[in-house]
């Protein structure tokens, strides 16, 4: 009783006060889909890489995209972009326009490094570089297999190099592909190597071939020539090709997304086939992208939270890095958190913060007494109440 | 230099709190306390006090900001009376017990209804349970000296002081007092309060608090005050040596070989002088003792003046319906298993302005020790005079 | 409002606060715009009981638990101290709920105003005595449920204009908020603690426990009330300029009395007296204001 002090002051804090056993429900951050991506073939994480681009996050911002979508500048260029009808911004003022924050993001953020190590998987050969044969080689490449691009063509791309270079001009072309190709440690036989190779014969002892049907005409010279080599693939390897996912046989530049997924699809079944993907579970997430849930709704925004703004800019490509972030922060974040941090400026219980890496929402789990305005309040429906 | 002054008891405590440099005045005017904080207005006003002076709109309030900037570590002083006193109890729990070293001049007159401006003690009487120090005072100069000297007790035990002074007798009364010298009272109660609001060391003051806590709080607030005699006698003798003069907590008039003892509270402790040597000249060993210091009890220096005397006639100035003379009711509980016994009565002498006159006391006291006392008397040991017919 | 984060940590966990409190949303916002160097004073009511147990609390300032009609007046006198002790640039913040601003509270806050003393005095109003256990005070408004004033007897009278109370004694600054405009209480802190003199802030703080609404809604149901012009935000200068603060577009009253379970028994007519209050008093503001639209 001598510690006791004569004023009646006190000389500690609540934190020892448990109140988070007073509660039933928590906060729990959620990724909903957003309506953007839902819509999209490939299924691009639009919110997550603007809220990337946000943050100044530029690597993260494309490592992100890139895992779903290798030809970023080329969809960003040509696509004709059913995410952007989408989005649940129009409600308020337009659109986001999220395929020129998609280019802006390809053409000028830094180039990613490839994994380090060797490739390890079984060789593997896909025939024509459309954009449907490098969405395949690509993700055969990431899953580790050797692959070999083969086209008749100096130039990635397929029918894409037909293009006006207004639309999609060769050095772009020539940047994405590139990146795809190192990201994916392919191999090529492209142009003249090619004719060698014809000459040889396909016997390379690959354990799997896909052929890409649409990357050029069926009539025209390289995809003639595609076909002979085709013809001439021996026994004993695991072949697929085009033409279940595309039975039009060719594929509209504004289609080019489409393409890339079904490429995408075909290194699903590849590695189903080759009885690779049960092994792995980093395997199957890197080819099957589960979008879970239903996307998030206009019902659920709190528009009366944000102010609508005047119009945005016109063209195809921001004149500026400030302009893009403009636009950049017209995103709602449909059901994905940007740490706008109205929780956490409502929370009577100063029970959410940002983690210590600032990239991610935190409840404190000792004191959350699970009141849910958090849940409540947040303009984009990322948080939820749940036990 | 200590100089002379003819100054009333009122402002006999204004001038101690211009020498007790105290920081925050709240001030609410009451009779006959008023002169008080109109005289520390002046003063202030005058650039002699270097204070705040905030007038307050209730006494209620009064107490509140003396608390407010006690909690700053401020010297806060404050005065009232009856009804306002009797406002302020809420309050004055909060000080004691908040542990406020805050010090409060109170002019003893009596309560209402029926309205009366004049001297009766039942105002501090009935708060001897808040927690403060109390203390009562013989004169003018009393009143100078006993505030300084709280002021040290005060700041030194964290308890607040009331300095109770008789309506009229005191507040209205010229003496010649004696100011002490400034310098020295520096030196005497030197500023060295710690705030218990520091931003710099931030807590809460009096949150919620549980049953084991709580008494363990009470038990050392009571000990402390319990401590504060010797605290107050300590005081007074460095007040003594200082100023020659000093404040004890009780002081004797012919108790020595005493049978009957005439104990009060207050300024009517020399009409007392005069009662107990009227009885004397009658042949019967009187004596006095005037009760300085009600909280904390001075119970064994009571015992010790008393010694073997047989009874007390204990002047009331106070009573409490139900149960009988106020101080009366102390000594009973203090004396109690006195040694030899002791006969305890309350004679009922000065409510509500009534005089105290010696002869009266004499007589009535002389009675009461031949066995045979006056007035209506209801088997109560409680005398009263002054009753209309 | 996007990436608005609060910085100052000067209000902890682990308080007594029912789940989803206004008041405790408040206390982080007023701090927030006050920062460390705060003395606050607290007299009963909700905060001096959740704050925590002695010899624990909650919050990072020194804090002084009062007696229930003194908030105004210890705060005077703490001001006063503070001033004397060379710490005159500290602000003392008055925290106290309607029951001791509009009824026990208002002899001391009058004294104070009159005498223009150099404090902040916010309400934190969740208009009953809630602490208790809900009974109403001046501040409940018509038609409102509280244990002191049952179905049976909903109350009646007319919520007392605590800023025209202000105004009429000409402090430098009064003015409303709401928890649910953090930047608008916020900036009127700012700018409180910038005047020398009374500044008082009638703030809106929801109480899930006494109007019976889900504590998720507790921000919500503050924003309705001020869309529905039941609790507009403005502010009065020197007690004769009045201001409209930044005003949400309009909803109906009936959108905010549903959620709350405290009007339930409430019944059409009432209802329809309770929306011509509010546009009563909506227009006598309007006609004060100098900004008004």
């Amino acid at each position: 009783m001598a510690a006791l002090p004569k004023v009646p002051i006190t000389s500690g804090d609540m934190v020892y006060n448990r109140t988070g056993l007073w509660r039933y429900l928590m906060p729990a951050v959620q990724e909903r889909t957003a309506p953007c991506q839902a819509a999209c073939a490939l299924g691009m994480p639009s919110p997550s890489f603007i809220n990337d681009l946000l943050r100044n996050d530029g690597v993260q911002a494309l490592g992100r995209v890139l895992a779903v979508n290798p030809l970023p500048g080329v969809t960003g260029r040509l696509c004709y972009h059913p995410c952007q009808a989408k989005c649940l911004r129009k409600e308020l003022d337009q659109s986001l326009k999220i395929q020129m924050l998609e280019r802006h993001l390809a053409d000028t953020a830094p180039e990613p490094a490839a994994a380090p190590g060797n490739q390890t998987g079984p060789a593997a050969a896909v025939l024509g570089a459309g954009p449907l044969g490098l969405g395949a080689a690509y993700f055969l490449g990431l899953a580790g297999l050797e692959v070999t691009l083969i086209d008749p063509l100096e130039q990635p791309g397929g029918f894409l190099t037909l293009l006006e270079p207004g639309k999609l001009s060769p050095e772009a072309l020539g940047r994405e592909s590139a990146r795809l190709i190192g990201l994916a440690k392919l191999k090529t036989v492209m142009g003249a190597e090619f004719a060698a190779l014809a000459a040889e014969g396909p016997d390379q002892g690959w354990a799997l071939v896909i052929h890409d049907q649409t990357a050029h005409a069926p009539d025209s010279a390289p995809g003639q020539s595609l076909a002979d080599l085709a013809a001439r693939l021996p026994q004993g390897q695991i072949r697929l090709d085009s033409a279940a996912l595309c039975p039009g046989g060719a594929y509209k530049a504004s289609q080019v997304a489409l393409a890339l997924a079904a490429g995408r699809e075909l290194a699903a079944q590849a590695l189903s086939a080759l009885g690779l993907s049960a092994q792995s579970d980093e395997l199957r997430e890197l080819i099957e992208h589960p979008r879970a849930g239903e996307p998030v709704k206009a019902e659920e925004i709190r528009y009366d939270l944000f102010e609508a703004a005047g119009p945005g800019p016109e063209g195809d490509a921001f004149a500026s890095e400030e302009q893009a972030l403009a636009e950049a922060g017209r995103c709602l974040s449909c059901g994905h958190c940007n740490l706008c941090g109205r929780c956490m400026v409502f929370c009577p219980d100063v029970s959410l913060s940002v983690n210590p890496q600032g990239s991610a929402l935190q409840v404190d789990e000792m004191h959350c007494k699970g009141c849910g305005i958090c849940a409540h309040e947040c303009p984009r429906r990322a948080l939820v109440m749940t036990r | 230099m200590s100089t002379n002054k003819l100054l009333t008891g009122t402002e006999a405590a204004a001038h101690a709190a211009l020498l007790a440099r105290v920081d925050v005045v709240p001030a609410y005017p009451i009779t006959p306390q008023t002169v008080i904080v109109e005289t520390l207005a002046e003063m202030i006003g005058r650039g002699e006090l270097d204070a705040a002076y905030i007038n307050v709109e209730s006494e209620h309030s009064a107490m509140a900001s003396c608390i407010g900037a006690a909690a700053a570590g401020a010297r806060a002083f404050t005065a009232t009376s009856s009804q306002g006193l009797a406002l302020m109890h809420e309050v004055l729990h909060y000080a004691a017990n908040g542990r406020m070293p805050i010090v409060m001049v109170n002019a003893n007159r009596a309560l209402a209804p029926p309205w009366n401006l004049y001297c009766d003690q039942s105002d501090s009487l009935a708060q001897r349970d808040t927690g403060w120090l109390q203390y009562y005072c013989a004169d003018c100069q009393d009143v100078m000296d006993s505030i300084l000297v709280a002021y040290k007790v005060a700041e030194e035990v964290s308890l607040p002081v009331m300095i109770n002074l008789d309506a009229f007798y005191l507040t209205h009364t010229s003496e010649a007092v004696e100011l002490p010298d400034q310098e020295a009272v520096d030196a005497f109660i030197p500023k060295q309060l710690k705030a218990a609001l520091d931003t710099e060391h931030p807590a809460t003051y009096g949150n919620v608090c549980g049953p084991e806590l709580y008494t363990s709080i009470r038990y050392n607030r009571h000990y402390d005050a319990v401590g504060a005699l010797e605290s107050w006698q300590r005081a007074s003798q460095a007040y003594a040596q200082a100023f020659g003069r000093s404040c004890p907590p009780l002081q004797t008039y012919k108790t020595e070989d005493a049978e009957t003892i005439l104990v009060v509270a207050g300024s009517a402790s020399g009409a007392l002088r005069l009662a107990v040597d009227q009885m004397r000249e009658q042949g019967h060993a009187a004596g006095m003792v005037r009760l300085a210091m009600l909280r904390p009890f001075p119970g064994e220096m009571i015992a010790r003046a008393v010694g073997g005397a047989k009874r007390l006639v204990v002047v009331e100035r106070g009573v409490s319906s139900g149960m009988g003379g106020i101080v009366g009711q102390e000594l009973r509980a203090g004396m109690f298993g006195h040694p030899g016994g002791l006969d305890i009565w309350s004679l009922f002498a000065g409510l509500g302005g009534k005089d105290i006159v010696p002869e009266e006391i004499a007589d009535e006291a002389l009675a009461i020790a031949a066995g045979k006392p006056s007035g209506p008397e209801h088997g109560d040991h409680c005398i009263w005079t002054g009753l209309l017919p | 409002m996007t990436n608005t984060a609060l910085k100052q940590d000067i209000m902890g966990p682990g308080h007594l606060a029912c789940a989803g409190c206004g008041a405790a949303i408040a206390m982080r916002h007023a701090l927030e715009a006050l920062g460390p160097k705060t003395n606050i004073v607290v007299p009963a009511g909700c905060w001096s009981t959740f704050i925590g147990v002695y010899p624990n609390s909650c919050l990072r300032v020194p804090v002084m638990s009062v007696a229930f009609a003194t908030t105004a007046a210890t705060a005077s006198g703490l001001k006063a101290g503070l001033e004397r002790m060379g710490r005159g640039e500290e602000t003392v913040l008055a925290w106290a709920g309607d029951g001791g601003t509009f009824d026990i509270g208002i002899q001391a806050l009058s004294g104070a105003a009159e005498r223009n003393e150099d404090i902040i005095f916010v309400c934190y109003d969740n208009e009953a005595y809630m602490n208790t256990g809900i009974q109403r005070s001046s501040a409940t408004p018509p038609g409102a449920w509280t244990t002191t004033t049952p179905e049976s007897a909903l109350k009646s009278q007319r919520k007392k204009n605590m800023v025209a109370i202000m105004a009429a004694h000409a402090v430098p600054y009064a003015a409303t908020a709401s928890i649910a405009y953090p930047e608008d209480f916020m900036a009127k802190m700012a700018k409180a603690k910038s005047i020398r003199g009374t500044k008082f802030i009638h703030l809106f703080a929801s109480c899930p426990t006494g109007w019976r609404h889900g504590s998720e809604l507790s921000v919500e149901v503050a924003a309705r009330a001020v869309k529905s012009r039941v609790f507009p935000l403005y502010e009065v200068m020197d007690g004769e300029k009045w201001r409209m603060s930044p005003m949400p577009a309009k909803e109906p009253v009936s959108d905010y009395l549903r959620m709350q379970g405290r009007f339930k028994a409430m019944g059409p007519e009432i209802e329809a007296e309770f929306q011509r209050n509010v546009d009563r008093s909506w227009q006598s503001l309007i006609r004060k204001c100098d900004n008004a639209v």
